[in-house]
């Protein structure tokens, strides 16, 4: 394992004093002998050939680009040419391969990345504990009893575990956002329609959403820069990339205006939950007690809408084999396909209306601070939680505070709080739509102050 | 109930929401199994819950904008 930044291995690269072949074979061997289950598949083969052309580049003089030679993965939804893309499911396992790269995938190696393998996830990514039924659960790297979060479960623990420095993810309700927070890593949802999503596998359009994890801020706007740019193939219009790591101490240097939400955003949180979301609104001076008046709607929402596209879009698959599925996926996905039309009408209709009441907000604000779940991660298993007293489903209760956001597609990072040996918490850092850059500046100044950081989970001894 | 009418899904008690899922389930073709079934009419009781913070919040015959965040 190697907790070494993309920015350091990059450098290491062109100063000569490694090799991307070499770097690629640590993570290879990393990625081999993982005990998280992170991994669902590594590709030695063509990994190993696009550090050697990497190394041929840099031999003749040439630039391989701003990601030479950093080995990346991506959870398995995102298409890869050659391999069958199973966005986590059993029913994939039959389908052709791909015929060319996702255009993120594309964009890392064109920027130098070496991808090494894809990653586990929730089946079809309707889930927020990557607990799947086929290819079993991803562990989380700083308590392997518990879960990494999900869909996007081994894209955190990967990046958290020390298996690489880069790794991608969706995010349609909290995705990218829960697993960074309970892996403790950075996460970023960026606005809805910012990156490409072409060559990853949908779960619900309207809200699907791809992006990056790494381990600091700054790998995250490297990573974040690279995916950027218009793709035609994308209807909803990327537009051109308005590159940030050129500016990162600039960002960290800009004044914000914060606030801290509370009502819904903090509604049964652990008393641990909040205590770190007020570590990080105390470092940023964040003006409390602000509500963003129809969360809670925009959350069911959000719910509906979810199950009610991901049903229609599965509808085939359900009628001729819905027992192949996950059963923890199947049954809302078949309770989704038989919603009445007017359920799904009724959550679009709602969505500009809490977007206005967001925008309302970020007349006063830069930045909203919220937690990224309400509870640090839970054990492997545990069905329910208790919530202010009450039973909860884990599995429908994590993403509570992340799909107000998405729902409105506002831009997010998701940011370990430093609580060094104690289990993690994240906070999300929104910003308003196509403002990606202030949430950096949030993220970057809180890192520079200590008030964020990824640790390394604790050294564990095998079992004799 | 047609497949459009929000009230009524609405308005299901909790004792009719496997009859909704029988005759939704043959309106549409889309079979589920018996494995699945009270998992699924589980489901769609917490969608029922989910659909009334929302549903009425918006005016129903007012058309629905082309999302941009």
């Amino acid at each position: 394992m190697s907790f070494a930044t993309a920015q350091v291995l990059t450098t290491a690269l062109r100063e000569g004093r490694t090799s991307a072949r070499e770097t690629t074979q640590t993570a290879i061997a990393a990625a081999k002998a993982e005990p998280f289950n992170a991994f669902t598949a590594v590709f030695e083969d063509e990994a190993l050939a696009q550090a050697d052309a990497v190394d041929a580049r840099l031999a003749v003089g040439e630039n391989p680009g701003p990601l030479a030679g950093v080995p990346f993965a991506v959870k398995n939804l995102f298409d890869v040419a050659g391999h069958v893309t199973l966005a986590g499911s059993k029913i994939r396992r039959e389908a052709a391969p791909a015929t060319a790269d996702a255009t993120a995938v594309a964009r890392m190696k064109a920027a130098g990345a070496v991808l090494v393998g894809a990653l586990n996830m929730d089946e079809f990514a309707y889930g927020f504990v990557t607990e799947n039924a086929h290819d079993g659960p991803t562990r989380n790297p700083h308590d392997p009893a518990r879960i990494a979060g999900g869909s996007s479960g081994g894209s955190a623990a990967a990046v958290a575990g020390g298996l690489l420095p880069l790794t991608l993810g969706s995010d349609t309700n909290g995705s990218i956002r829960i697993p960074a927070g309970l892996c403790g890593v950075f996460g970023l949802k960026p606005t809805l329609g910012r990156l490409s999503r072409v060559g990853a596998f949908p779960f619900v359009h309207s809200l699907d959403h791809i992006g990056p994890f790494a381990r600091t801020a700054a790998d995250l706007a490297l990573a974040y820069d690279v995916l950027q740019g218009e793709d035609p193939l994308d209807d909803l219009a990327p537009p051109p990339a308005d590159p940030l790591s050129g500016r990162l101490d600039a960002l960290a240097d800009q004044p914000l205006r914060v606030g801290c939400l509370s009502g819904w955003f903090q509604q049964g949180a652990f008393p641990e939950v909040v205590e770190a979301l007020e570590i990080v609104a105390d470092a940023l001076q964040a003006r409390r007690g602000l509500t963003l008046p129809g969360a809670q709607a925009a959350r069911a929402a959000a719910f509906a809408m979810s199950a009610s596209e991901g049903g229609r879009l599965h509808f085939d698959d359900l009628a001729q084999r819905a027992l192949d599925y996950d059963p923890a996926v199947r049954d809302r996905l078949l309770a989704g396909a038989l919603l009445p039309d007017g359920v799904a009408e009724a959550a679009r209709r709602y969505r500009p209306a809490f977007r206005d009441e967001a925008r309302g907000l970020f007349e006063h604000f830069d930045i909203l601070l919220a937690p990224v779940t309400p509870c640090p991660a839970p054990p492997i298993g545990q069905a329910t939680m208790e919530l202010d007293g009450l039973p909860v489903s884990v599995r429908k209760t994590l993403g509570a505070y992340t799909q107000p956001i998405s729902y409105v597609g506002l831009p997010v990072i998701a940011a370990p709080v430093n609580r060094p040996g104690k289990p993690p918490i994240g906070v999300q850092l929104i910003a308003p739509a196509w403002r990606e850059d202030l949430a950096f500046a949030a993220a970057l100044r809180l890192e520079r102050a200590g008030v964020i950081a990824a640790h390394r989970p604790p050294l564990r001894r095998e079992p004799a | 109930m047609s497949g459009g009418d929000l009230s009524a899904f609405q308005n299901l008690s909790d004792a009719k929401v496997a009859a909704y899922l029988d005759s939704r389930s043959a309106d549409l073709g889309l079979p589920v199994p018996e494995a699945c079934r009270d998992g699924v009419a589980e489901n769609l009781a917490l969608l029922r819950d989910q659909a009334a913070l929302f549903a009425g919040l918006t005016d129903p015959d007012a058309p629905i904008e082309t999302f941009a965040p």
